[in-house]
């Protein structure tokens, strides 16, 4: 268990640190916050990641509401 | 062994040699130490059914036989009189002096142990026995035996008349009527002489043995280790066997199962919203992901959506493999912890 915990947290770091990256040279070679998000909401990627952010937060307090009932 | 007992056989070993004329003859009747703690061992009669060395003693001496002597000393008195019986040395070089014949007249006050020494030569021994006894010389071992059985007066004469050697003395001992079978002797001994060497090697090792101090012996009978009897712990041959302690067990039952219950739901809730949070993060990142090939003109912000759809990835893993850890780490060891918990107060390991 612990040597798996350390490859996983490993890899984690290691894919955070890419996308960091990624991001970083996307902002140095021209990119524009506001054009990003205008272009993922014309594709409904801002509904999307919005209806799964609602259903997360409904799967909580379901359990909240079960183990506040129990 | 009590301690008790094992000094008494110490002093009839060191009476032994006090008696003996001729020491290096002993050493070489007596085989080996490990042989004599074999004899000894064997003769042991305990009720407490092991062979390992205490420094308990006896509370009472109710575990004696019942004519007053311990089979270990008779056992030690037929090996006395094994070895007096193959010493012909005392009778050959000053027969003026009265000691074998003391020693013979000694031999016939006891007749009872030199059977049971028989009979216990006889017996299968054990590999060491075997391999020890392979080393010495066959035939005198066999004349020292049945040598026993004749009357000791005889020996004494016998020994006195003729100037036979160590090994040929028992052997003309062991029959009354020697005119027509005496020739045979030299014979028989031959064997014997021809391998001198181990027997000269295994008594230099047992006169090393019995002129060290009580200190070295201990240790030199420690350096035989697993050889010696009196390592053998019988208790180890024993199967444990475990027994549940059964009103403990069943109060055990009825609140292990309700708490574990509980345990395993409340491990439950963190385990199932770290899986709901993985399985949203990766499918939050496969769709940006295809935004990215998809909707996205400039490569900047194909570049920016990417490397936030690595880092939801690296999230969803992070969470999955929480919840795999909830289930398969934390719910698994609370369910074997009450196992071993259980296992620990409820049962006992008894010896079958």
């Amino acid at each position: 268990m612990q040597k798996m915990w350390r490859v996983v947290i490993s890899i984690v770091l290691i894919m955070i640190l890419i996308g960091i990256v990624g991001i970083a040279v996307g902002f140095l070679t021209g990119a524009d916050t506001a054009r990003i998000y205008q272009t993922a909401e014309n594709n409904n990627l801002v509904n999307l990641v919005m209806r799964y952010y609602e259903w997360i937060v409904q799967v909580f307090n379901t359990y909240k509401a079960a183990l506040l009932g129990a | 062994m009590y301690e008790e007992d094992r000094l008494r056989a110490l002093e009839l070993y060191s009476r032994m040699f006090e008696d003996a004329a001729d020491e290096s003859a002993l050493i070489q009747s007596l085989v080996s130490p490990t042989r004599q703690a074999v004899v000894v061992a064997r003769a042991y009669n305990t009720n407490l059914g092991k062979l390992s060395v205490t420094t308990e003693t006896k509370a009472a001496p109710e575990d004696r036989d019942e004519n007053g002597i311990p089979d270990y000393v008779q056992a030690i008195e037929a090996v006395r009189a094994a070895a007096f019986a193959r010493q012909p040395a005392p009778a050959r070089e000053t027969p003026e002096e009265p000691a074998p014949a003391e020693e013979a007249s000694e031999e016939t006050e006891e007749p009872a142990p030199a059977e049971e020494a028989s009979e216990e030569t006889e017996e299968p021994a054990p590999a060491e026995e075997a391999s020890e006894e392979t080393e010495e010389p066959a035939p005198a071992e066999e004349a020292s035996e049945e040598a026993e059985e004749t009357a000791p007066a005889e020996k004494a004469s016998e020994e006195t008349e003729e100037p036979a050697p160590a090994e040929e003395a028992p052997e003309e001992t062991e029959e009354p009527a020697p005119a027509e079978e005496a020739p045979e002797a030299p014979e028989e001994a031959a064997p014997a002489a021809e391998a001198p060497a181990p027997a000269e090697n295994k008594t230099q090792e047992n006169i090393e043995f019995f002129s060290m101090p009580e200190e070295g012996k201990e240790e030199a009978a420690e350096n035989e280790g697993e050889e010696s009897v009196f390592n053998i712990d019988t208790d180890l041959m024993r199967q444990p066997r475990r027994k549940a302690k059964v009103f403990a067990l069943i109060v055990y039952i009825l609140f292990a199962i309700p708490l574990t219950l509980a345990a395993i739901v409340i491990l439950l809730v963190p385990a199932v919203l770290f899986l709901a949070l993985s399985v949203a993060s990766i499918i939050c990142g496969v769709v940006v992901v295809s935004t990215a090939l998809n909707g996205f003109a400039v490569i900047a912000d194909i570049m920016v959506v990417l490397g936030m759809a690595l880092v939801l990835f690296a999230l969803g893993l992070l969470f999955l493999w929480t919840a795999i850890w909830f289930i398969g780490g934390a719910i698994v060891g609370v369910v074997h912890g009450v196992a071993a918990l259980c296992d620990k107060w409820c049962y006992k390991e008894v010896l079958d």
